[in-house]
C-alpha cells in the first residue's frame, strides 16, 4: 500500500507542497456586497478556497448574486448556446456538381424520335448515371447565426447556476501555486475531487507563471479569462474554478446587462462587416 | 471665336453665381460644415476639469442600469412598486428590471387567438394558477383553458385577461 503511493509520487509532493505553505493562515475575506437587490430569493453561498496547498482550505465564504447563480436551471437555453457556439463557426464544404459542371454531355445522345428510347438532350441531365446532382450540397456553405443577446446571457446565468448547484463551482482566492510542476496541479485536482477536467477562470488573460506552467502539457486542466467564458466550455469541463476578481468581474458585467437601461445597441439586428 | 469664349466665361460666373444662391439644407449631420472648413471657433469657452462642475453634467447623464423606485404617498398612475408584502404568498412574481408587471398579451392567428401569458413566476405556480382560475372563471361563461409551464416559470391563459390579472395582482400586492 505505502510502496504504491510511493511510486505514484503522492506522499512526497504532499510533504513537499504543505512544507512550502506551512504557516501561510487564515486571510481575512471582506464581506461581498451584492449589487441590485433581490426580494424572494436569498443569496447563494461559496467557500473561499486556497491554492497553494494540496488540501484544501477554507478561506471564507461569500455571498453570490441569485439572479446569476441561482436562475432557472434551462437547459434548452443551454443547448441553443451549445447549437449556437458549434455552428456559428462551422463551414459546410460538401460539395456536388451540377450537370453544367460535369465534362460532357454536350450533344444529343440519340434522336427525338425514332428510336422508340425515352428524348434525352444530354447524357449528364441528373436522370443519368454519373450526371449531375440536382439540388446538391454546394461548398463552402456558412452556418453563421447569431443568437439573442438575451439568449446568450440567459445561457451563462444557467450555466454558472447548475454549476453551482451540482457542488462544481468553486472560488478561489487566486491562482498562484508554490511550484510550476505539473504533478501539483494533477494531485490537487485529484485530491479535492474537482473531476478529472477543470476550467480555470482569472480576470485577465495574464496568468501568474506557475499555472500556466504546471498546466501546458495538461490537456484537461484549462486556463481561460474572464472574457472567454461560454456555456460549451463551462458544459464541458467537470469543475469550474473562479477567481475571486474573476468572481466579481462576472457578476457585475451579467448583472448590468441584466438591469441595463439602453439595449437598443446589443438587442439590434447583427451586421456582418461591422467597423 | 473670341465673343464665344466670353460667353462661356460669363456662364460660368453665372453658374458661380447662381450655385451660391441655391439653398442649402444645414439642418442635418452630414450637410453641415466641418469644424476645418470653418476655421477658427469665434465662440468663447473656457476649459474646466472642476469634479464640483461635473456633477451638474453627471446629472444631466441617463442612468446605465434602471434605479430602485423611491417609495411615494401618492402615484399619479396605476403603478406600484412591489413592496415586502408580497413575501407572505407561496409565489412571487419577479418584476422585470423596470420595475413592470411581467404579464403579456400575445396575439396569434390574425388577432384570433389571444393568450395572456405571466412570467418570472417563482415558488409554488400551481398555487398561483389555482388562485389565478378561481378569480377569472367569474369573469367568463366558458370554461378557462390555461397552461403551466413550471420548467420555463410561466401561465399562460387562453383569452384576454392581461387588466383583470394585473388588477388582482396589484389588489393582493404581489
Amino acid at each position: 500500500m505505502l510502496f504504491s503511493r510511493l511510486k505514484h509520487c503522492r506522499c512526497l509532493i504532499r510533504d513537499y507542497c504543505s512544507s512550502i505553505t506551512a504557516n501561510k493562515s487564515e486571510t481575512s475575506l471582506s464581506r461581498r456586497e451584492l449589487q441590485y437587490p433581490f426580494k424572494y430569493q436569498v443569496a447563494r453561498q461559496a467557500w473561499v478556497e486556497n491554492m497553494d496547498t494540496i488540501d484544501e482550505k477554507k478561506l471564507g465564504l461569500l455571498d453570490l448574486h441569485p439572479d446569476v447563480f441561482a436562475t432557472n436551471p434551462r437547459i434548452d437555453i443551454l443547448h441553443d448556446n451549445v447549437r449556437w457556439q458549434t455552428l456559428y463557426r462551422y463551414v459546410s464544404f460538401a460539395h456536388t456538381k451540377t450537370r453544367n459542371e460535369v465534362r460532357g454531355g454536350g450533344r444529343k445522345p440519340w434522336p427525338q424520335k425514332g428510336t422508340g428510347r425515352a428524348r434525352h438532350g444530354s447524357i449528364r441531365s441528373p436522370l443519368f448515371r454519373g450526371g449531375g446532382i440536382a439540388h446538391g450540397p454546394r461548398s463552402p456553405t456558412p452556418h453563421f447565426y447569431m443568437l439573442p443577446f438575451y439568449t446568450r446571457v440567459l445561457g451563462l446565468t444557467s450555466a454558472l447556476s447548475i454549476k453551482l448547484a451540482q457542488d462544481d463551482l468553486h472560488i478561489v482566492e487566486n491562482l498562484e501555486l508554490p511550484t510550476n510542476e505539473p504533478e501539483f496541479i494533477k494531485e490537487l485536482v485529484k485530491t479535492r475531487n474537482w473531476g478529472p477536467s477543470v476550467l480555470f477562470i482569472d480576470e485577465s488573460d495574464i496568468m501568474p507563471r506557475n499555472i500556466t506552467a504546471a498546466t501546458d502539457e495538461i490537456r484537461h486542466i484549462n486556463l481561460m479569462p474572464a472574457y472567454g467564458l461560454n456555456v460549451y466550455s463551462m458544459l464541458k469541463h467537470d469543475s469550474l474554478i473562479l477567481t475571486r476578481a474573476a468572481l466579481d468581474v462576472i457578476e457585475s458585467k451579467l448583472l448590468f446587462h441584466l438591469h441595463r437601461n439602453n439595449t437598443q445597441e446589443v438587442v439590434s439586428q447583427y451586421k456582418l462587416d461591422q467597423v | 471665336m473670341a465673343s464665344y469664349y466670353q460667353n462661356l466665361q460669363q456662364i460660368s460666373k453665372l453658374t458661380t453665381n447662381f450655385l451660391s444662391l441655391v439653398q442649402k439644407r444645414q439642418s442635418t449631420y452630414y450637410s453641415s460644415p466641418l469644424l476645418s472648413e470653418i476655421g477658427k471657433v469665434k465662440v468663447k469657452y473656457s476649459v474646466s476639469k472642476s469634479p464640483e462642475e461635473w456633477k451638474y453634467v453627471e446629472r444631466l447623464l441617463p442612468p446605465l442600469t434602471v434605479p430602485e423606485p423611491v417609495p411615494k404617498e401618492t402615484y399619479l398612475s396605476e403603478w406600484r412598486p412591489q413592496l415586502n408584502e408580497c413575501l407572505k404568498e407561496k409565489y412571487f412574481i419577479q418584476r422585470t428590471k423596470n420595475h413592470m408587471i411581467p404579464v403579456y398579451l400575445k396575439i396569434g392567428q390574425h388577432g384570433i387567438r389571444k393568450v395572456t401569458i405571466i412570467k418570472n413566476i417563482k415558488g409554488d405556480i400551481w398555487a398561483l394558477e389555482q388562485e389565478l382560475r378561481d378569480f377569472l372563471q367569474k369573469e367568463t361563461p366558458k370554461p378557462l383553458r390555461s397552461q403551466v409551464n413550471e420548467f420555463a416559470a410561466y401561465i399562460r391563459i387562453y383569452g384576454d385577461y392581461v387588466n383583470a390579472i394585473k388588477y388582482w395582482l396589484t389588489e393582493k400586492k404581489i
